[in-house]
Formats: structure tokens, C-alpha cells, sequence
């Protein structure tokens, strides 16, 4: 069973690194980052395609929403929502 | 029957009539018989299309739904079927005689075709629906099978029947089970969408496309540079307020029967991006493209490489879905160009993402989102000629507008009627709520429904109501 600090540590790793290509960027847990416009749907598809390589979860296309996945917070409860289902 | 018309306002009235009197079960078929009439009153043979599109795609989910065997058969077959009767339509098509008019006047009539078919009303909306009906069976996420009327009631409900907005199932479908509440409050938010659609309609929308000259995109020539670029500045601007004024108006409709429409606009004007432009325009086909299109595209190169640098999974994807939006819009070769034109242009703005984003560091943010706006909407505007101006007319618009000719003989004066259109846009967008004004203290509420309703009245006389562009789609 993995933990909500391993899925949130790779999570914002990836997010930080390939997505905002910023590692020292501060980014809060509940921060919007669809909304707020950091993130666009290439890179909702990216962190699906991460979390299936990396948890072995897929995410089905309809719930790659700003409903489900606009904080990093959302995106760590999806994943474990998954896993647990 | 024009959704602007006596006729439909006595329509809407008596079935609210009868749905408010027959016991709750029974109001879904009230408003499937209702949708059908509704239907029946703009053709006779329309319905019979809906008809089989309903059964036959019913039939094929239910085997998807309740069947573990020949799932991927069954799967083909429905989409197979639901776009063989697009395609068929869309190819042989003419417009309803009401909407023929009106489109002939921007040259967007189809003179080639030798196979004179009607397009129904309404089915490229219809037909989209059911795929994403198809689509959820076959991935496992309606929670139960809808009866075959509910299944009806979810293509056919009569206040999004004609031009959306497209409801996902999995939203939609629950909404038609589950007990329906219709408070003061309610009502109040479907008057106000009410009123909000026929000012966007009535005092914004029908003054600006009026002013349009019938041949402007048929005979560019004839035309100075400052009139070709101010009209069709006017017709995009018409078109935005006559689909969102449609949209508002038909989600009041729906609000009075308890059942929620979705959005399909959030301000696009004040857009910060091409992105972000086809995430506040016409929302519900934009998402079922993304849906449907974009992220299975996207993901299935990115398996291959997540990188952001991967370019296959940056061009190929958005160009695919903005050519088959173009297809949806018809057609002709000139859509297909504004698809393949709008897919580059978010291609690009991704690229720019992925690469450089230097303004974002050294622009304070005011400034940097008034530019990105400007910078948005002159692209988008631009981008869109395409859209509005047959291929074969291309070249001379664009001879036209390189001229920078004729000041004197423009007519600035018609844009005094964008100003409620945009001050509506401003207000609902600063805070963030379309029914901001419901918020606002009753005596201001007083004054701005009083003027709303006299400006509408008023300008109801002046222009006649024409159809909604949007339904010739």
C-alpha cells in the first residue's frame, strides 16, 4: 500500500521538474494549478501517464478535470482514491 | 419554431403547465412528448432521425452495459453507426429553411453539393451525446442503465435540443432520476439567465449582425479595408453574443423545469491565452473534443515519451482536434482551414510554454494579463477570418484589407451596441459569477431588470428576432 507522502513527494517532484521545469519553485498543496494557469491539459495528461508508470493506476480521461486534479492535494486523493478502488 | 417567438413562449408555458401538475414519474415522459412536438413543429421527419438515433444506440449500449463478451464489437458498432449518420448529413447537407437565409447572407451556403439533404437541427449535437453515451458504457462509468426513456429524454430535451449545450451522461442522466426541488431561489436564477440571454440576443446580437452587409464575405471587393475589418470584427462579435444569449436563454428555460443546463461560455473575451479561448468558448463541445480526442491522442504519445519536449504529442494532437472541430462546423474546405489554423496556434503556445515564458518574469501582472488579453483576442480574431470567409474568397478579403483604406466610409456607430454585451461580460467576469447582479442590493437589482426588460422590448421592435446562428450547425 503506498502512503499519501510517497505519492505526494514523486507527485510534486515530477510536477516541479518537468511540468513547471522550476524545482525551486514554492508550490503550496492546495495552490490551483489548473486554474491559476501553471498547468494545461498536455500536462494533466503528462502527470496520468506519470502516476499509471509510476503506481501502476490509470486514470481514466474523464476525470483528468480541474474538479479532480487542480491542486497537487486533489491529485494525491485521486491517486489514492484509485489505488484503494 | 423559433425559440424567440409567441409561439414558444406558449409552448414553454403550457407544458410548465402540465409538468407541474402530473406526478413526478411521469414528467420525464411529459418532457420527452413534449421535445418530440417540439421537434415535430420544425419538421416532420427530424423526429424519425432522433428516433432511430435513440433506439438503435440504446440497444447497442445495453449489450455494452450488460455484456462481458464482444464488448470492442459492440463498441465499433454504435460509433461506427452514430458517425456514418453525421458524416452522411454533413456531407449531403442543406440548412433548415429559417437559418438558410440568415447564413446565405455571410456566404455560408453550400452551392456545390449535387444531393440536396436537410440537416436536422440539432443533430450535431444530438450525435455527439450519444457517442459519449457509447463511450461511458463501454468504459464502465454509468453507475446504472437508463431506461429507454430517460435515454430519450437525455437527446432529445427540447431546451437543448437544437444547438447544446452537449451534456455529459454522467452528469445529465442523474439529474432526470433524482427529485427535482424548484424554490424561489431557483426561479430567480432561471429569470435572471432568462434576462441575461435576451439582452445578449435581442439588444447586442441582432443589432450587430444586422448591420453586416448580406455579400460582405461573398464580394469582399466591394468593400473598403476599414469596412471588411470592422464587420467582421462585428460578426464574430454578433455570433459570440447570439450563441452565449442562446445558451443563457435556453439554461433559464431548462431552470423552470428544475434541471440544470451546463455553462458553455466564461467570458471568453477577456481570454489569456488560445488555451485558455477554447476553454471559456463553447465549453461543452471543447470538452467533449478534449475528451474524447485530445487526451487519448496526448496520451498515447506521451506513453511513449512523457517529456514535454515530446514533439508528436505537442503538434499532432491539438491539430487533430481542431481539424475535426472544423469537420463538426461543416463542411467545406474553409472550416477544416480555421481547424488546422487554431490546432497550430495552441500547438504553438505550447511550444512557447515548454520553452520560454519571459514575460511572465518581467511584466508586473496587470499589464502582463491586459497584453495577454489584447494579444489573445486580436490573434484569435485573425485566425478565425477563415471561419467566416468562404477559401474561394480569401484572397480578395485579404487584398480588401491591405488596402487600409476608407475611413470615411465606415460606420462606427453600430458599435455602441456592444456596450451592454461587454458590460455584462466585465461585471460577471471581475467577480467571477454570471449571476453576480442577483447579489447586488434589490434596488440596483430594481433599476437593472427595468432597463433590461424595457431595452429588450424596445429593441425587439426595432429588429426582428432572427434565428440562432449556432442551430444552422
Amino acid at each position: 500500500m503506498i502512503s499519501d507522502t510517497v505519492v505526494r513527494k514523486k507527485l510534486k517532484s515530477f510536477i516541479l521538474k518537468e511540468i513547471l521545469r522550476n524545482p525551486a519553485y514554492p508550490m503550496k498543496p492546495d495552490e490551483p494549478l489548473i486554474s491559476g494557469g501553471l498547468i494545461d491539459s498536455f500536462s494533466v495528461v503528462q502527470i496520468a501517464v506519470f502516476v499509471e508508470e509510476t503506481f501502476g493506476i490509470v486514470i481514466p480521461d474523464a476525470e483528468l478535470t480541474v474538479e479532480d486534479m487542480d491542486t497537487l492535494n486533489q491529485m494525491v486523493a485521486l491517486v489514492l482514491n484509485e489505488k484503494r478502488s | 419554431m423559433n425559440l424567440i417567438s409567441g409561439h414558444f413562449i406558449f409552448f414553454v408555458l403550457a407544458v410548465l403547465l402540465f409538468y407541474y401538475a402530473v406526478p413526478r414519474k411521469s414528467q420525464n415522459v411529459l418532457l420527452v412528448a413534449a421535445s418530440y412536438l417540439f421537434y415535430f413543429s420544425i419538421s416532420l421527419w427530424f423526429p424519425l432521425i432522433l428516433i432511430v438515433v435513440t433506439v438503435v444506440t440504446w440497444l447497442i449500449a445495453m449489450q455494452l452495459f450488460l455484456k462481458r463478451q464482444h464488448r470492442k464489437t459492440f463498441f465499433i458498432l454504435a460509433l461506427v453507426f452514430n458517425l456514418a449518420i453525421l458524416v452522411v448529413f454533413k456531407v449531403h447537407h442543406f440548412f433548415v429553411p429559417q437559418i438558410l437565409s440568415r447564413l446565405d447572407m455571410f456566404g455560408w451556403q453550400d452551392q456545390t453539393l449535387g444531393l440536396h439533404i436537410l440537416i436536422p437541427v440539432g443533430m450535431s449535437f444530438y450525435i455527439l451525446q450519444a457517442i459519449s453515451f457509447v463511450v461511458d458504457c463501454y468504459q464502465g462509468r454509468l453507475a446504472s442503465f437508463p431506461g429507454l426513456m430517460d435515454f430519450s429524454l437525455y437527446l432529445a430535451y427540447f431546451p437543448k435540443l437544437t444547438a447544446g449545450p452537449i451534456e455529459r451522461p454522467g452528469s445529465f442522466l442523474p439529474k432526470l432520476l433524482k427529485a427535482r426541488t424548484v424554490d424561489n431561489e431557483k426561479i430567480a436564477k432561471a429569470f435572471a439567465l432568462l434576462l441575461i440571454g435576451l439582452v445578449r440576443k435581442i439588444v447586442v446580437a441582432d443589432p450587430l449582425l444586422a448591420a453586416v452587409p448580406a455579400g460582405l464575405f461573398q464580394d469582399p471587393g466591394a468593400y473598403t479595408a476599414v469596412q471588411l475589418i470592422s464587420m467582421t470584427l462585428l460578426f464574430g462579435l454578433g455570433l459570440y453574443f447570439d450563441f452565449s444569449g442562446y445558451t443563457d436563454i435556453v439554461r433559464g428555460i431548462s431552470g423552470f423545469f428544475g434541471i440544470e443546463l451546463s455553462p458553455n461560455f466564461r467570458w471568453p473575451l477577456f481570454s489569456k491565452g488560445i488555451s485558455d479561448f477554447w476553454n471559456r468558448w463553447h465549453i461543452s463541445l471543447s470538452h467533449w473534443l478534449r475528451d474524447n480526442i485530445f487526451y487519448p491522442l496526448t496520451r498515447m504519445f506521451l506513453k511513449k515519451n512523457i517529456r514535454s519536449d515530446n514533439w508528436k504529442a505537442v503538434f499532432i494532437p491539438p491539430v487533430v482536434t481542431m481539424a475535426l472541430s472544423g469537420f463538426w462546423h461543416g463542411t467545406r474546405a474553409h472550416f477544416l482551414v480555421w481547424g488546422l489554423i487554431m490546432g497550430l496556434l495552441l500547438a504553438v503556445e505550447r511550444l512557447w510554454r515548454v520553452k520560454v515564458n519571459p514575460v511572465r518574469r518581467i511584466v508586473p501582472g496587470t499589464l502582463r494579463n491586459m497584453g495577454s488579453i489584447v494579444f489573445t483576442m486580436g490573434l484569435i480574431f485573425a485566425c478565425s477570418i477563415p471561419f467566416m470567409v468562404p477559401l474561394a474568397k480569401i484572397v480578395p478579403y485579404m487584398k480588401g484589407v491591405s488596402k487600409l483604406n476608407g475611413l470615411h466610409a465606415a460606420n462606427f456607430r453600430i458599435f455602441v451596441f456592444l456596450v451592454p454585451g461587454l458590460l455584462i461580460d466585465l461585471i460577471q467576469f471581475r467577480a467571477n459569477d454570471e449571476l453576480v447582479f442577483m447579489k447586488w442590493h434589490s434596488s440596483f437589482q430594481a433599476a437593472a431588470i427595468a432597463f433590461a426588460v424595457l431595452a429588450v422590448l424596445f429593441m425587439s421592435q426595432v429588429y426582428v428576432p432572427g434565428a440562432f446562428l449556432y442551430q444552422g450547425f
